[in-house]
Formats: C-alpha cells, structure tokens, sequence
C-alpha cells in the first residue's frame, strides 16, 4: 500500500494543517475535518486506513466520531487526541475501541511510530475479516516445502505409510513441522474425511488427562454437568495426533497402550466401554528411546507406537530448501500484508543461509514476519532482519577486520541487549547470563547509560 | 559469548517472556458468563478481559501477548471456533479451552478439532480451568528457574 489514507479531525486549524504536514511527509494521503459531522460524511464515502481525532470539539465530541466511526467501519483503527488528559475519557476511548491516545503537544516520532503500528493493524484486520478456511486447510501437503534430501525422504514415507492404519512416530526439533506431517499422512489417508484431533499432552494437566482423552458422563465429578466425549471418540473415523507425547503421564500412557490393544475405551465415571477405531500418530522432539531408557516411558507403548518413525531434518541440515521455505512465506505474507514484496536480498539470502536457526522453519516464519512488521517493501533486506545482524556478525573476524577485544565486544553486546530489550534491565541480564546487579556495573563501566 | 548471542534469538527471548505477565482472554457471548470467569481470574489475580464479541477479543490479542484463551462455541459476531482460529493466526501455540453451554456431541468434535487443552460444558469448573492455568504458568516458572541458574541456557 503505497499511500496509506488518514483522516484527521481538529477544530483547531493549526494542529490539522501541522498534522497534515508530518503525515503527507511520512507519505500518508491526508484528508482534514474541523467538525464531527464534516468527518462522518468523508467516512461515508472514502475508505481511510486510520484516523486521528482530537476528544475535544465543539458539537460533535471526539467520542461521538468514534462510534460513528465505529458503526460504519469497526476495522478502521482511530487514535484519540487530547491536550485535556482525563482517565475517564481515555478509558472511555479505549472502550470504545480507540487504539490509543496521544497527549498534546505531539511527538513527532512517537506520532509516526504509533502510526505504523496502527497501519499494521489495520492490514492484519483486513486478513482477519476475510479469513474462512478451517485451520486444518491451512496445513496442506504443499505446506512441506522442500526438496532436500531428507524432506523428499520424508514425503516418500509419508506416501508409503499414509493408507495403513499402522501408528507413526514423527521426530524432529521444535518448529520443523511434525504437525504438517502429520496432517499430510491424515490427508492422503483413507481417514482424510474423518476427524483430524491434535493433542498437545504437555499441555493438559495431569489430573484433567483421564477425562479430557475418555470423556466423562454426567456427574462423575462435581462440575460434570453432561457426557462429553473425549479425544478419542472425537478422533473417531479419523487421526489422533499426540505432540509431545513424552509429556503424558504415567498413568495415562498405560491407559493409551490398553485403547492401541483394546480400541475401545470407558468415560471417567461410567461402566460402558465404546469401540473406537482413530488412527494414531505421536511426535516428540525428545529422542524417545533415551526416555525410555530412564524410565519415563513406558517400552511397551514405545514398540506401539514406533512401528514406523518419520525423522524431520532440522532446517539445518536441509539449507538447499531455505530458499523455496522464503518464497512460501513471502506469498503467505504478501495476501496477508497486503504487499508485493518481489523477492529477499542476496545478502538477507546469505545471512539467513549462514545462521543455523534453531528454531527451525517457524524461527525462519517469524524472522520474515517481522521484517514485514519492521516495513519491508520491495524486497526482504539484510536490514529487515536485525535480530540476525546480532547472530550472524558473531566475533569471528574476517581476515581484514582487526578482531575486538573482549572489552569492546562485550561492550557491543550489551548495548545490543539493552536495545533489544528497548532498555529493560532485568531481561536483558536475563538473557546475558548476567544478574541485573553485574549488568549494572558494567553499563557504568562501558559508559552505556 | 557465542552462548549469550544465541540468547537474544527470537524464539529464545519470546519464550522467556513471562507468561504471568500475559493476558487471559475469556470470550462468551453470554458476557455474565465471560465476567463471572473474568472475575474470578482478576480475584486470583491474574491479567484477566472479558468479551462478547470476537472483534473485541482479536483487538486484545493484537495488543497484548495472551497466555490463554477461554471461549465459548458461541460469541455475539461469530462463533468461538472462528475466533480460535484467527487467534492462532496471531499466536500459533496460543492455548485455548473452549466451553459451551451446548451438550451436543458434534460440538465437542469440532472444537477438538482445533487442538484445544480443555473441553468443558458450562457452567465453568472453576477448580479445573486453576488447574489448567496452573500448568501453563508452571511450564513457565520451570523456565525461568532454568534461566537464572549459571550454566549454558536455551
């Protein structure tokens, strides 16, 4: 969106034409109104992306243009300005669905900084009003994006294995996609029109596991008001998906290897059994058989459900796919955004190939999303990845450049946690490694204050 | 110093915020619902917002990182597996238990569908919703400990 459309509204002439000013130079298209009513009749027939208006004004208040503003286009964001600051008025605003206030006289950068934000929101708003498909349409096969050794491994398995009713085991790191394969396998199984139930079990406390995957009947605890089902009866005809399936309770994975046995299962509180038939898939981003050795999982369970294993490739070791891995995101986020981001820089294209992202493919997914948020436009540029400028420039001195000392990269790294942490004290030593005491001596040592 | 670099990855930091900190969202269309729920979080303490509607929900939720959410199958402008997924759309490991005053079984199916931790007929056990929120700000209390020991973190 190259020319984002802002309405101001002041009675005060000076602030409007000062407000049009900044704006039309941060390159916003500006429409002015001194009256409540002169604005409502430029919302009535021109779209606007945010709006700024001033609480007090004569006829019309400011909180009045809010709900007329509201009632006509409840996507559009609208900041209130004051030079009166109540607390009544301003939580007045807010509850009327205001995003924020701004004080008079106005900072200039806070303005235009609080103004992206807004013009963000209003393109995530848009992608929200729009949105219809059930979240499982979102994980479609062509989500495994990849053509790598190990990711075509992958969806040969995920072929060969999909038609049986035969328990997968899926391994791999956080963030690889373990829940995409296993909706592929759902997908091409004779299952795909059934019910596809993911489970996180480190998720569900423990005492809730029974009834939350067997269901309750009435009254067989206080607060059990009717018969619920449970996961695996919901699973019925369909797949069970267990993320983290280490995390299950003792108990509860004696349970789960009776059902695998039995296929059938009995509510909290009830003599009835009911057959199921659900097909299960579990992950788990432990290696399974160290757990087994230690005693937290059960060896028996283990056989069960390891009768295939699909290992997924940390985006490590499958660079070559970093690339066709941008091109999908940038898609995603272009229908989302509302941009034509055309492509990533070389240099953005090296950094991110040279970083050994640990949070594998949803790391990459929120390191683009936020070069999107920090405005990229044209392209993906190694300055739309900060976070990576911090990683990839680790101290390892090229031949040329001189290599720092301690001292100084110290120095460097800490006023890089202190920005990053826009100045917050205890989570910057927090993730220094540093107690905020130490923190502090050094910032005075360094002069960074 | 490779180890505190890689301390200040996105995913390492995000993970670290504190999720006391966070906002529990309870969405019902029946708002005396939402507010009795609400109410009793605010009581414990806990960041606590109430809301009707899903708009009013999704505005929160773009302004404050949600630890968890608490929904109902139906809210005023939409229903609560609508809301669910584009709660997700924000916050893809966003915890969500859904609630319903609909004992229908079909209901339960497609809720579960959306990966929930808890399914629970109204009125809300507020015992079982603690124990619930127990484990999520447990997980996280577990982290920190974690973080504050000397020793390689991540």
């Amino acid at each position: 969106m190259d020319h984002p459309r802002v309405l101001v509204v002041d009675d005060d002439k000076d602030v409007g034409e000062f407000l049009r000013d900044a704006l039309s130079r941060w390159n916003y298209d500006v429409s002015l109104a001194t009256r409540g009513r002169e604005a409502v009749r430029l919302i009535s027939h021109q779209i606007f992306d945010a709006a700024l208006v001033d609480i007090w004004m004569p006829e019309m208040d400011g909180l009045q243009v809010l709900d007329e503003i509201k009632r006509h286009d409840p996507a559009l964001e609208v900041v209130m300005m004051t030079g009166n600051p109540m607390v009544e008025t301003a939580v007045q605003a807010l509850k009327s669905g205001a995003y924020d206030y701004l004080i008079k006289p106005l900072n200039l950068d806070e303005l235009q900084h609080l103004m992206q934000q807004v013009l963000e929101k209003r393109f995530l708003s848009r992608e929200v009003h729009s949105l219809r498909s059930r979240l499982a349409d979102h994980l479609a096969v062509k989500d495994l994006v990849g053509g790598s050794p190990g990711m075509t491994r992958v969806k040969e398995v995920i072929a060969t294995v999909a038609d049986s009713d035969s328990p997968v085991l899926i391994e791999g790191e956080s963030g690889t996609g373990k829940e995409l394969v296993a909706v592929a396998i759902h997908r091409q199984s004779g299952r795909a029109k059934g019910p596809f139930v993911p489970v996180n079990c480190s998720a569900i406390p423990a005492d809730l596991m029974e009834s939350e995957f067997f269901g309750h009947v009435r009254g067989a605890f206080s607060g059990a008001v009717a018969d619920t089902l449970g996961l695996f009866r919901s699973a019925h005809g369909g797949t069970l998906f267990l993320d983290e399936v280490a995390e299950l309770s003792p108990a509860l994975q004696g349970k789960l290897l009776r059902v695998i046995q039995e296929k059938e299962i009995r509510p909290v509180g009830s003599t009835k059994t009911h057959a199921v038939s659900v097909r299960m898939i579990a992950a788990t981003n432990k290696n399974l058989e160290a757990v087994v050795q230690n005693g937290s999982f059960r060896q028996d369970l283990f056989y069960r459900l390891n009768v295939v294993r699909i290992v997924v490739p940390p985006l490590r070791e499958r660079k070559g796919d970093i690339p066709a891995l941008i091109t999908y995101f940038l898609r995603r986020f272009n229908e989302r955004f509302r941009r034509d981001v055309k492509g990533i820089a070389p240099d953005a294209i090296t950094a991110l190939t040279a970083y050994d992202v640990p949070g594998n493919v949803r790391e990459l997914e929120n390191l683009l999303e936020r070069a999107y948020a920090l405005g990229a436009r044209d392209e993906i540029e190694r300055a739309n990845l900060p976070e990576l400028a911090a990683r990839s420039d680790a101290p390892v001195a090229t031949v040329d450049e001189p290599i720092p000392t301690l001292d100084q990269a110290e120095r460097d790294l800490i006023a890089r946690a202190l920005a990053r942490f826009r100045n917050d004290k205890e989570q910057a030593a927090r993730a220094l490694g540093l107690t905020v005491r130490t923190l502090y001596r050094r910032i005075k040592k360094f002069g960074l204050i | 110093m490779p180890l505190a670099l890689n301390l200040l990855s996105p995913t390492a930091v995000s993970s670290r915020e504190s999720t006391s900190a966070r906002w529990i969202l309870v969405a019902d269309g029946d708002e005396a619902a939402a507010n009795r729920v609400a109410g009793f979080l605010l009581h414990a303490r806990f960041r606590a917002y109430p809301a009707a509607r899903g708009l009013d929900a999704l505005r929160l939720a773009r302004r404050h990182r949600l630890g968890l959410a608490v929904v109902d199958v139906d809210l005023l402008d939409m229903t609560g597996c609508d809301l669910v997924r584009q709660l997700r759309a924000i916050e893809p490991a966003l915890p969500v238990v859904m609630t319903t005053g609909d004992y229908r079984p079909t209901t339960e199916v497609e809720a579960r569908q959306l990966g929930i931790v808890q399914y629970t007929h109204k009125p809300v056990d507020l015992r079982r919703l603690g124990l619930v929120i127990a484990r999520i700000f447990a997980a996280d209390a577990e982290l920190r400990l974690a973080l504050d020991a000397p020793g390689p973190g991540g």
